[in-house]
């Protein structure tokens, strides 16, 4: 694409500041309804001009019986009909010289011969000079254009440095509404469904280009062209991360290989290599993308293979290690100097201060914390620093831990040591808060609330939280993986 | 005749299988190494090319229809004197005369043996949304065995072409395990580049190998070549 036609596309598609939505109806439960209420609750703010036959007015807006009635000109138009009647309607738009739809219908390739023939149909009528999205999607969130998809009427309306591609429009949904109480916010997300015309390979050349996108995730399915996708991100890992959940592996291509090397190559194989060759970041659950994507915003262009744990138990040191090491991250030794200093915070009989290293105490008093993560933390051979098992709340022990409410007194400031020292040293902070409580009820709710005020604090100073040191590895691990490719290489 | 040609004259037969001599014919006038090998049609060819060529020689069978030369006994190698040539001749063409009645049969292909090397594969597939996709492994028996083996789409990056040949379990071998000679890796570089330039450009291939390659302290040589067409 050549760069007009980019600035083109993101006008039309992320910011357009008139809008036809063609298939609405007094029954509130049709698609089309659904999607105009959640443009309307979402505080869309250009002009809408929603489209029926029957004419007459919904939601206090004039409803026109076609797009030739429109009397101004539409940025955008979002069609909601039937499948069969999607041509011609498509057609009414290029007469109208509307430039870009989402086409929202299922009905097409998707469904078998007849659903392709009607996609084949649509096909040439882009050909004609309209931009498709779609069909079978849930169009585009995009907050600073005021846009929403379909079942996004409660999305968060700031926009955020993640954009996201997702060919399905339940991952659009579930990726957006998981990332909300995680602090994650989206630059754009976009379900692409059937990618008839623009498709995912479109969408990250777009989004590597946008200034607001720091990091590109994708839920991808089949590519159309996948030459010209291992192009386009290598080129977009050149100036940011793009991560990718790869869903949908088959290997039937492979039975029908005469060669050697045809019986070798299956799909998954194929899909690895594109990995390998391209280095984007590999992920392959929604908690695995969220993880990663918060990695790369807090630790990145910091951050390193050289990890520091910190724990509150033995336990917990032991199986970090295990689980840090198998990742492929490093625990290297402290210098004498650090151990030295770190000892001296601790009881004598504490010795030998290793990495992982277990202060054998899981609610450490602020003014003992501090300066042990400070040691550690201004220690040369560290990239990250991570806290695990460690109630870094003062209420956590009362609620969960059998002390008496008075224990808390003289505990605060232990939730701001990490901040502290991440912000003095400059260096990586993660900490790790387990999920686990305890088994009676009432207390769970409670604990659970100061677990996630802890979360969120956490979060909105750039330290990513994971509920299990084997999550935070794996985001940790994909990150450093990225980092030493493309960001050492300056 | 140029690859242009070799291909329009398979195709104008409707035939998908390019034999050894049309396979290495190819390869060759893409820049990589390849065993020279003539076509003989005669016993008396068969000689004559031995002695030209210097023996020990192998001679295999050359047939549109048959894939798997040495399965049907099509395949004979070492040859040293003339005679050996000969009655090789004559046992390759009973021996595929009796599995394949049918088959119509080319000739058969004389080659100067090889000198053995650490045995190498190199091949293309076509991946339905990728498009060519080479593969590198240890060649040999052991490919399908142990499919130690790595990929990457086309076109290759000169890294790429290093990273692969790296990826493989069975690197060290290349770099010489417990004395084994020591493969100059560059040379497999430079054929996988070359391939994936040839197979960009010529996408009437649909699938390709490169089995055995031996690969030298001082260099890499194909010893057999099989490509196939698009339909």
């Amino acid at each position: 694409m050549i760069n007009d036609e980019k600035k083109v596309l993101t006008a039309q598609f992320f910011n357009p500041k008139s809008l036809a939505v063609i298939g609405v109806s007094a029954d509130e439960n049709a698609f089309g309804s659904r999607y105009l209420t959640a443009l309307l609750n979402f505080g869309y703010k250009g002009k809408l001009y929603p489209v029926n036959p029957r004419g007459g007015s919904l939601y206090g807006l004039t409803v026109y019986p076609g797009v030739g009635d429109i009397p101004d000109s539409v940025d955008l138009a979002v069609i909601s009909v039937p499948g069969r009647a999607v041509p011609g309607i498509l057609e009414s738009c290029l007469t109208k010289g509307i430039k870009a739809a989402i086409v929202l219908s299922a009905g097409f390739s998707e469904t078998g011969e007849e659903g392709k023939k009607l996609e084949g149909e649509v096909n040439r009528i882009i050909a004609k000079g309209i931009r498709v999205i779609g069909p079978n999607c849930f169009g585009i969130y995009c907050p600073r254009g005021g846009l929403t998809v379909l079942p996004g009427k409660d999305f968060p309306k700031e926009t955020g440095p993640v954009g996201l591609v997702a060919q399905s429009g339940q991952f659009t949904e579930m990726i957006v509404l998981a990332s909300r109480g995680l602090g994650v916010r989206f630059s754009e997300a976009i379900s692409y469904g059937n990618a008839c015309d623009l498709n995912e390979t479109d969408f990250i050349e777009l989004l590597a280009d946008d200034p607001e996108t720091k990091v590109i995730a994708c839920y991808i399915e089949g590519v159309k062209d996948g030459r010209r996708f291992l192009e386009m991100v290598r080129k977009a890992l050149r100036v940011k991360p793009v991560l990718i959940w790869k869903a949908g592996l088959s290997n039937t291509g492979r039975k029908a290989a005469t060669s050697h090397t045809g019986s070798l190559a299956g799909s998954e194989a194929v899909w690895n290599t594109f990995f390998t060759q391209s280095g984007a970041i590999r992920v392959d659950t929604i908690d695995d993308l969220i993880d990663s994507a918060i990695a790369c915003l807090h630790i990145l262009p910091r951050g390193g293979r050289r990890v520091a744990l910190l724990s509150g138990s033995g336990g917990s040191a032991v199986i970090g290690a295990d689980v840090f090491e198998k990742s492929g991250l490093e625990l290297p030794p402290f210098s004498a100097e650090v151990q030295q200093k770190v000892s001296s915070y601790l009881p004598p009989i504490i010795t030998g201060i290793r990495n992982p290293v277990d202060i054998g105490d899981p609610i450490p008093p602020a003014e003992k914390l501090a300066p042990i993560l400070e040691s550690i933390a201004g220690g040369q051979q560290i990239d990250t620093v991570v806290v695990g098992r460690m109630f870094l709340s003062v209420k956590g022990p009362s609620l969960v831990g059998g002390f008496p409410k008075s224990f808390e007194q003289g505990r605060e400031g232990l939730r701001e040591v990490p901040v502290m020292v991440k912000e003095k040293y400059g260096k990586p902070m993660v900490v790790v808060l387990s999920e686990e409580t305890s088994d009676a009820g009432p207390i769970e709710i409670e604990f659970e609330a100061d677990r996630r005020s802890l979360r969120d604090y956490y979060l909105a100073h750039g330290i990513p939280v994971y509920p299990t040191l084997n999550r935070a590895a794996k985001a940790i691990t994909n990150v450093v993986r990225y980092q030493e490719r493309f960001h050492r290489q300056g | 005749m140029n690859s242009q040609s070799i291909i329009e004259k398979a195709k104008s037969a409707s035939r998908t299988l390019l034999n050894e001599i049309e396979s290495k014919a190819l390869l060759s006038e893409a820049g990589i190494p390849v065993v020279e090998t003539r076509l003989a049609t005669s016993k008396q060819e068969a000689i004559t090319i031995s002695k030209k060529l210097g023996f020990p020689v192998a001679l295999k069978i050359v047939s549109p229809e048959i894939t798997h030369k040495s399965d049907v006994g099509g395949v004979k190698l070492g040859l040293k004197t003339s005679k050996q040539v000969e009655a090789a001749y004559e046992e390759i063409l009973s021996a595929v005369k009796q599995k394949y009645p049918q088959a119509v049969i080319d000739g058969v292909s004389v080659q100067k043996m090889a000198r053995s090397g650490t045995e190498v594969i190199i091949g293309m597939t076509k991946d339905a949304q990728f498009g060519p996709v080479l593969m590198f492994g240890l060649g040999g028996i052991l490919v399908e065995l142990l499919k130690d083996v790595s990929f990457r789409i086309v076109p290759l990056e000169k890294d790429d072409a290093k990273e692969m040949i790296r990826e493989i379990k069975g690197f060290p071998i290349l770099e010489g395990f417990r004395g084994m000679e020591r493969v100059d890796v560059s040379r497999l570089e430079d054929i996988l580049l070359k391939l994936s330039r040839f197979v960009d450009e010529n996408p009437e291939i649909k699938e390709l190998d490169l089995n055995p390659i031996f690969a030298y302290r001082d260099g890499a040589v194909a010893a057999d070549a099989r490509v196939i067409l698009e339909k």
